[in-house]
């Protein structure tokens, strides 16, 4: 598969204090790119040192294969959204994207602005200021602008950042889409669970280090799963009767019993007939997979990692 | 070339929709008529181009060129721009081309706005050579401050604003006007456009070579210094 992002041991360093720490990663053509990682992490760092803004104190990046070097054309493949995306306020939403297509030399410029509105659902605010728009929008006159000369990779810090629960589901559509169409997206961003929905591998990062790389589907197969199971009478009871069957339970916060144990969690049967049997009537027998949000942070604490 | 004329396009854009640009227009057509009672036409347009060598050009020009730079970081703009596929000595070079464009248009406006006032005014003994006299003159004074701006564009750029450039701008304006009489003054480069302009009744350019090599080194240090950090700095 072709390589369209790689990062060979980057490492900067700011004032004495190491930012990013021998940082290799690799994204191919078509993948989306899941960046986790907690705030001051190194996440935007990266974002900028691939888009140019600022040099490694050591290693190197590449693009679509050519090692990244000032000047050159590999600017023109690639879109991004750095943090919030500011517009220039007094230019309405299709000047601001007339500019930036004038500047990125797009011939059809009012063909482009027109198809990048139309694609991000901008089509009623095209008139409207930009600083007349809501966060939600502003966010989409951002991707806007990242999409205009429709790039073969886009690089996006928190794209969902602001956008309503539509707009979360539309922007995540529109990503999925441009995957599928051979886009290669590289997106950090601290919404896990819309990370989990959209990314086809996931890196996580803490304190300037990549700790781990993984496909969705290794983390399918990775996370942890677990029984929820709700009884009527008092919860202890039923964590004894389990307990006498050789499965260890525990009683959760909100007094339901939560059972680690492989075998409850393949075969959740047995465990409600096991219950049954001794006269406990049950109302939920859930099996419950571990989510992002506590991966991340179960990884990210196991790991201090190096100032 | 093509991709410079386009930044130039769009920078000149961005200026002619900000409010700072037609703002100073006004202004500078308010000071150009308040000053429309003068006896005859040699003092009026001495005046005039007087005050473009002075404050309208010292620190109108320094508001105009710092507030194209300086709104890139408060309208937090500037990251886009830095990662556009577009080398930044353009961006930079397109900024200092489309702002002093601008300055020179509006010196010009205010000049022929001038003549017009004071015609309707009445003012007595006008003469076409004298009017061509005032009129190169108003465009070396111009030419001069336009110059003196590279230090203006390169403290917008290092403070990310446009309040320090502009605070510089009316210190310098200070320094002038306190130094201007003095023997020190040739030397200084905020005083040669006065200075400039008061000796131009014996010659176009009146004062020793020195005082326009000051003026030439500040202007060509602060742009070298502007493209060097556009270029080198880190931007984080």
């Amino acid at each position: 598969m072709k390589e369209m992002i790689r990062t060979a041991g980057l490492t900067k360093v700011y004032d004495g204090k190491t930012i990013l720490n021998e940082v290799s990663l690799t994204v191919n053509k078509g993948e989306i790119y899941g960046f986790l990682g907690l705030n001051g992490a190194g996440k935007t760092t990266i974002i900028r040192i691939l888009l140019g803004m600022i040099r490694p104190t050591s290693g190197e990046v590449y693009l679509m294969g050519k090692k990244l070097t000032k000047g050159g054309d590999l600017w023109n493949h690639v879109g991004y959204i750095v943090e919030v995306p500011y517009a220039y306020p007094e230019f309405t939403v299709r000047e601001n994207l007339k500019l930036y297509a004038k500047i990125r030399g797009i011939k059809e410029d009012r063909k482009a602005v027109d198809s990048v509105i139309e694609k991000v659902n901008l089509t009623d605010y095209a008139e409207t200021k930009a600083k007349d728009l809501s966060l939600g929008n502003a966010q989409k006159l951002g991707l806007a602008k990242a999409l205009i000369h429709n790039p073969e990779i886009l690089i996006l810090d928190e794209p969902t950042n602001a956008l309503d629960p539509a707009g979360i589901v539309a922007v995540r559509e529109l990503l999925k889409s441009l995957s599928s169409e051979g886009v290669t997206i590289f997106i950090s961003s601290h919404i896990l669970e819309e990370m989990s929905k959209l990314a086809s591998r996931i890196g996580i990062i803490h304190r300037g280090t990549l700790l781990q790389e993984i496909s969705t589907l290794e983390f399918e197969n990775l996370r942890r799963k677990k029984l929820h199971v709700g009884v009527r009478s008092t919860a202890k009871l039923a964590g004894e009767q389990l307990a006498k069957a050789g499965y260890e339970a525990s009683v959760t916060g909100d007094g339901m019993l939560e059972v680690l144990d492989e075998r409850a969690v393949r075969h959740p049967e047995r465990v409600s007939r096991l219950l049954a049997d001794a006269g406990i009537p049950l109302y939920l027998l859930s099996v419950v997979e571990e989510e992002l949000e506590s991966y991340f942070l179960n990884t990210v604490s196991g790991n201090p990692s190096k100032e | 070339m093509k991709t410079l004329l386009s930044v130039i396009a769009v920078e000149n854009k961005k200026l002619v929709r900000s409010y700072v640009l037609w703002g100073t227009l006004a202004l500078y057509l308010l000071v150009c008529a308040i000053r429309a009672g003068e006896a005859d036409w040699n003092t009026y347009l001495g005046n005039v181009v007087f005050m473009f060598s002075s404050v309208l050009g010292l620190v109108g020009f320094a508001v105009l060129t710092s507030w194209a730079f300086g709104r890139e970081y408060a309208d937090r703009t500037l990251k886009d721009l830095l990662a556009l596929p577009v080398s930044r000595g353009k961006v930079v070079a397109a900024k200092v081309a489309a702002s002093f464009g601008w300055c020179l248009i509006l010196a010009e406006i205010s000049f022929l706005f001038s003549l017009f006032i004071g015609f309707v005014a009445g003012i007595p003994d006008f003469s076409k050579t004298l009017a061509l006299h005032y009129y190169i003159q108003l465009l070396i004074v111009s030419a001069i401050n336009l110059l003196l701006c590279g230090p203006v564009v390169f403290l917008a750029s290092l403070s990310r604003g446009y309040l320090v450039p502009i605070t510089y701008a009316f210190a310098t304006l200070m320094v002038a006007l306190i130094a201007g009489p003095t023997e020190l003054g040739r030397y200084l480069p905020w005083d040669i456009p006065s200075l400039q302009l008061a000796g131009s009744s014996s010659a176009v350019f009146p004062l020793a070579s020195i005082s326009y090599l000051i003026v030439a080194i500040t202007g060509a240090a602060g742009f070298a210094a502007t493209w060097a950090w556009w270029r080198w700095a880190d931007h984080k």
